[in-house]
């Protein structure tokens, strides 16, 4: 049995927040998620009620498609990052877009997302997006993403 | 922004008791996804049905609201792509750029969306040749690509 098949998580006592202005791509999230064990999720369909719970309940991971809300969607996690007296706001960010682009990969680095996770994406990728920003050593920054860094036909940017 | 040093605040959740495999989760995931199949497959037609009737009442160059409306209803068929509905996810994504590099420089290319919508209504099925499959997609992206390429 290699390292990878022994490795074991328990996200049953963690607490996730999806904001997203898709119904149906909250469904998705919501059976992925829980098929990962998270059983505390809090589910916003705006960014104004993501923002009231990201300032009242304490929350271990974020996914977010900011597209949804247009520039609102950014400044809100560049918010979160400043709320230096929120106990959210060093919680880990993950952005999931439809389109990748070079303009949103360097908006989400400098609103200080942890990662980029294009739409669609597997159980198997988003999985391993949530267990790098569990166990990474990543920094979030302000430097402009290189162009090709930008993989419109994957599942994934790796930010850092 | 200044650099941060992230706090682990999943890393918690690592290693403890009553833990799952990267294996079982997924499968798990996946079996979640499946009971939802029919219900995205189903969502996607009503989305595609829902970007055709904007088009219908269209005439000109959207105001900014439509084009955002028809870009959320292009990206939604983008994001439930993976239930079995790749290709035309791949269509999709075209439109998405398309839609985006031509906001980006308030102009409107009706023919150029059709083109669109109709290869999506083509594509709407799990199995697609290759060879149409290429065929459209290679005109769809000359499609978005020339917008794209006109912006820079």
């Amino acid at each position: 049995m290699d390292r990878q098949s022994e490795f074991t998580f328990n996200f049953a006592g963690a607490a996730v927040i999806m904001i997203d202005a898709s119904a149906m791509s909250m469904e998705v999230m919501t059976s992925i998620l829980s098929g990962y064990g998270f059983k505390r999720m809090f589910r916003c369909s705006t960014l104004s009620a993501g923002l009231d719970v990201l300032k009242s309940h304490r929350v271990d991971l974020v996914l977010i498609d900011p597209e949804c809300f247009g520039e609102e969607g950014y400044s809100a996690i560049r918010w979160l990052r400043s709320e230096t007296n929120n106990p959210n706001c060093e919680t880990s960010v993950l952005i999931t877009t439809v389109l990748p682009h070079v303009r949103a990969v360097t908006a989400s680095r400098q609103c200080g997302a942890d990662y980029v996770v294009a739409k669609p994406f597997s159980t198997t990728t988003l999985l391993e997006r949530i267990l790098w920003v569990a166990t990474g050593d990543g920094r979030r920054g302000d430097l402009s993403a290189p162009p090709t860094l930008v993989n419109q036909a994957g599942s994934g940017v790796d930010l850092w | 922004m200044s650099r941060h040093t992230k706090r682990k605040d999943l890393g918690r959740f690592l290693g403890i008791p009553g833990g799952i495999t990267v294996a079982t989760a997924t499968e798990r995931a996946s079996e979640n996804l499946d009971i939802l199949s029919e219900r995205a497959i189903g969502q996607i037609d009503w989305t595609l049905d829902s970007f055709s009737g904007y088009l219908d009442l269209l005439s000109g160059a959207p105001p900014d609201a439509v084009r955002d409306e028809l870009y959320r209803l292009a990206s939604e068929i983008v994001s439930l792509s993976a239930f079995d509905r790749e290709s035309l996810g791949q269509a999709a994504f075209s439109l998405c750029r398309l839609l985006s590099v031509m906001k980006e420089k308030h102009e409107w290319r009706r023919s150029c969306v059709d083109v669109h919508q109709d290869a999506m209504r083509s594509l709407n099925r799990p199995d697609v040749c290759p060879t149409h499959l290429r065929e459209v997609l290679g005109g769809l992206s000359g499609l978005s690509g020339s917008a794209h390429d006109q912006q820079r």
